[in-house]
């Protein structure tokens, strides 16, 4: 049985690595709500591909190395619902047997309904990073919308159309949930163009997760502190409309809802922890991110795909091309390429 | 972010019982059961009615009345219920007047309702022997209470803390009592906390004043402490 060989350097893996990156850029940003003990938080986020590198390795698998993100924007807000602290109600009337039958009226601190919240700007501030390996792994893909076409009207044909763009949008708005429809189409629109050309069956290679890891890895001084004096930022909000001699007066005044807000964002030295714990336990930010990878590079977007009736002579004269059928592939990795091996029959 | 402290706190620094703001609450006993219907001015502009029944059957011994749930802005902005138009007292039958908004020369008169008249039988511009007045402050000061026909005067002290913190029960601390007498103010000086009251009981009818003399005078002290 004739074989056939192809080799696949670094570089096309590289390609559909800035290509992620472009992507993530058009990303318009997205948001979410969530808890956070008796806060709400609400993130605001969009992201950028900085730098990182895929290399192929002897054994057998592709690493991806120091993927790294930077987000922009990155607004972090955090909601408060306050608790209402009144001055005044003493009793200054009591009758024995009747009880309290005068009190002094109550005044409630606050002006209405005591809720605040308080953005925080991390954008450009913070950097995480992607690491994986990854196996190689085939996939036949077949358009339903061939239908009974032959092979080379197949291959003659341009693929007009929507089920890759389906299949994307459905991948997409399944990783990423919280991702409005428009947005969620947008995306796959943009992406359908890397993987769509004509209705002929493909092999498609793709990269398959073994492990990964997705950690926030910097964060700028001046964020890190903005994040260690978030409850004086949070005080001095509430404080903001009070004359400055008076300001002492309603601090103490309202130091119980200061100790509760100190004790429950007790904020640790390790800021980056702290945020990755947050993002992670909140929303499971992370998680989200890392998946929309894996699956941007392991079912959405191949790295290398062919026809599986390959053209081996293609005519411009208006001859039919010389298709050649391709089974059996078999994929080796090594530190140079990858190469296929397959059966033509 | 939109304003989360009540900004009617800040607002004065001065008070008067002929027209009244958030400084100053007055508190009046009813002695005769029966229907009273009541009026509140703010200047010369009447802002709110509203009827008032005394019988000492009824469970309450006090009726609050916030002059400022009966301003429609006002309510708009603190998302607040409208003001009641109709109040039940019994018992003691004791009748509480403030605001709680930033509103000033307020005024409430009460009107006894019977079969044949309607007479006057109360206004918070002329307080009558047995009435409360009680200054709340906030600002730190040397103030001066005044009786606005007798002369008779005495000197409140709210103290500031200085370098040190405010103590953490401000605004709990039990009232300051003092009695206005034909004889004057006992006592005549006091000193207290922010927000701590001070309740004045009058024994003289007529109205009060209430001044700020020295806003520093405060802070010189504690400093000199």
């Amino acid at each position: 049985m004739p074989t056939v060989n192809l080799a696949v350097n670094e570089r096309a893996f590289n390609e559909v690595i800035k290509g992620l990156g472009k992507k993530l850029e058009s990303l318009p940003p997205f948001s979410d709500t969530g808890s956070f003990g008796p806060f709400s938080l609400r993130y605001d986020l969009g992201f950028r591909l900085v730098d990182g590198s895929v290399d192929l390795t002897n054994t057998g698998r592709v690493h991806i190395d120091e993927l790294q993100l930077t987000y922009d924007p990155f607004i972090l807000t955090f909601g408060i619902d306050l608790p209402h602290i009144h001055v005044g109600g003493e009793c200054i009337l009591w009758i024995p047997i009747k009880g309290c039958v005068l009190h002094l009226p109550e005044i409630d601190i606050w002006g209405g309904n005591p809720d605040i919240t308080v953005p925080v700007n991390l954008s450009h501030t913070i950097v995480s990073e992607f690491s994986g390996e990854f196996t190689v792994t085939t996939r036949k893909q077949i358009l339903v919308a061939k239908g009974t076409l032959s092979d080379h009207q197949a291959h003659a044909t341009p693929d007009t159309s929507n089920e890759i763009r389906d299949g994307f949008r459905t991948i997409i708005s399944s990783t990423l949930p919280f991702l409005p429809a428009a947005q969620v189409n947008a995306l796959a629109d943009a992406l359908v163009p890397y993987v769509k050309s004509n209705l002929a069956d493909k092999w498609q290679f793709f990269l398959h997760d073994v492990w990964h890891d997705f950690d926030l890895i910097d964060i700028a001084a001046t964020a890190a502190n903005i994040l260690r004096n978030l409850v004086d930022l949070i005080i001095d909000k509430i404080l903001a409309p009070v004359p400055d001699l008076l300001k002492d007066i309603v601090k103490a005044i309202i130091s119980p809802i200061i100790s509760a807000i100190e004790a429950i964002l007790d904020i640790p030295d390790d800021i980056l922890e702290w945020l990755s714990s947050v993002l992670q336990t909140s929303f499971g930010l992370l998680d989200v991110i890392a998946q929309f990878i894996i699956n941007f590079i392991g079912s959405m977007v191949p790295f290398y795909q062919f026809e599986s009736n390959y053209p081996m002579i293609e005519d411009s004269t208006g001859l039919i091309p010389v298709l050649v059928p391709v089974e059996k592939l078999a994929v080796a990795v090594d530190d140079d390429e990858l190469t296929v091996s397959a059966d033509i029959l | 972010m939109k304003n989360v402290l009540n900004p009617a706190l800040f607002t004065h620094r001065e008070g008067t019982t002929e027209g009244f703001n958030n400084l100053c609450t007055i508190i009046h006993q009813l002695r005769d059961e029966g229907i009273y219907s009541g009026e509140i001015q703010r200047g010369k502009n009447l802002i709110g009615n509203f009827t008032l029944c005394f019988d000492k059957k009824f469970p309450t011994h006090e009726v609050h009345i916030d002059a400022a749930k009966f301003d429609p802005l006002f309510n708009k902005e603190s998302c607040g219920q409208s003001g009641e138009q109709t109040f039940e007292v019994g018992g003691q039958g004791y009748l509480v007047l403030y605001t709680s908004g930033s509103h000033a020369d307020l005024r409430v008169k009460l009107y006894r309702r019977d079969e044949k008249k309607v007479e006057r039988s109360y206004d918070t511009a002329n307080l009558s022997t047995g009435d409360m007045v009680v200054f709340r402050l906030a600002r730190p000061g040397s103030y001066r209470v005044q009786h606005t026909t007798e002369k008779h005067g005495m000197t409140l002290a709210v103290r500031s803390a200085g370098e040190r913190k405010y103590p953490s029960g401000l605004g709990k601390f039990p009232p300051i009592n003092v009695k206005l007498t034909p004889r004057g103010f006992d006592p005549a000086q006091v000193e207290q906390w922010p927000f701590q009251a001070l309740i004045i009981q009058i024994e003289i009818p007529g109205a009060l004043r209430l001044e700020l003399r020295d806003e520093k005078a405060a802070s010189k002290k504690a400093k000199r402490r």
